[in-house]
């Protein structure tokens, strides 16, 4: 009888063990705060990317299916995989609202292949476009 | 003996099970087992013409990996980029890719016939597959794939300027999803990447 129960314990811790590996198999809730980019100029660097001088030229980029991303405060680079709950499309461009603004939002982190995707569930604050940066340089692509 | 057994057996299959637990439902398992699986499953059936004007439906390409990207042969901006990206990668694999099927699966039936397709995609590689199709068929497939596109507006050249999704799936060998890639990823990571995914 006492042979049962320590084999039906280890069997148990075991599995236990098992489940919890399943279990880290889920994304990691995060809440990340930085300006919404476009990714393609940002990271092929062809023109100034950020700001209110980017900000004509992310719409379009967006509008052209061309994922868009978060460059946050904490460095990284985030790329949007969804916004909200959309689920009939992968990189909606659904995102030309919150063009080039400051945001806080809320989502779920998936790190594959070193590109850190995010699925934004809830925009906790949007503070507008607040890197002014068109004076110094120009609207791009198309100059002043 | 027999309490050896006893020990053995039960932990064999809690072990088994705890396996089986921690794998289930997840494509890229081999890979990414310890990872959350991205949550899109893009993929499904399609039958639809190639640049050769052969019918192709996705079990021809079975036993190869699939890299597709949704595009269309006059967009001015995003598909030139994504799959001139996949072409480099491709060729950064070398012999590595040979069992790699690189396809691009039109958006724009009305302009990409397959007379059209045919110099388009040599243009780019001289292995990728261009894609068309009916209007219905190339839905259905951009359906299955999770990819929204729309016309619009005109180019003053009269061409179509269409919003769509631009990302790249690497599909495995029995048509599963594996991954995706952004079209601006650099090619020697997007290679470098795929060549996780092969054997």
């Amino acid at each position: 009888m006492r042979t049962i129960a320590v084999t039906a314990v280890a069997a148990a811790m075991l599995f236990s063990l098992g489940q919890g590996a399943a279990q880290a198999a889920t994304p990691e809730r995060v809440q990340v705060t930085g300006e919404v980019i476009d990714s393609w100029c940002y990271l092929t660097e062809i023109m100034y990317p950020e700001g209110s001088a980017h900000h004509l030229c992310a719409i379009w980029c967006a509008a052209g299916g061309i994922p868009v991303g978060i460059k946050g405060d904490d460095g990284k680079v985030y790329t949007v995989l969804k916004l909200g709950a959309d689920t009939t499309s992968v990189a909606s461009p659904g995102v030309l609202e919150i063009q080039s603004r400051q945001v806080k939002v809320d989502g779920d982190l998936y790190v594959r292949d070193g590109i850190n995707y995010l699925t934004i569930g809830k925009i906790v604050s949007d503070q507008g476009i607040v890197n002014l940066t068109h004076d110094e340089y120009g609207i791009q692509p198309f100059g002043e | 003996m027999r309490r050896v057994f006893t020990w053995l057996v039960p932990i064999l299959a809690a072990a088994a099970l705890s396996l089986m637990a921690a794998t289930a439902g997840a494509h890229d398992k081999k890979l990414h087992a310890a990872a959350a699986p991205l949550p899109i499953d893009p993929g499904g059936p399609f039958a639809l013409i190639d640049h050769r004007g052969k019918a192709v439906t996705d079990r021809d390409f079975r036993g190869r990996h699939m890299l597709i990207f949704f595009g269309y042969a006059t967009c001015p901006g995003i598909c030139p980029t994504g799959l001139r990206g996949m072409a480099a990668a491709l060729d950064a694999l070398g012999p590595d890719g040979d069992g790699i099927a690189p396809i691009l699966v039109t958006i724009d039936p009305e302009r990409d016939t397959v007379e059209n397709l045919a110099p388009a995609v040599a243009k780019v590689h001289p292995r990728l597959i261009g894609l068309t199709g009916s209007f219905d068929q190339l839905n259905a497939a951009a359906k299955a794939y999770k990819v929204s596109a729309k016309l619009v507006g005109w180019t003053l050249q009269k061409q179509p300027i269409v919003e769509h999704g631009s990302y790249i799936y690497l599909m495995g060998p029995e048509g599963d999803f594996l991954t995706i890639f952004p079209p601006i990823m650099d090619p020697d990571e997007m290679a470098a990447a795929i060549r996780k995914y092969l054997g």
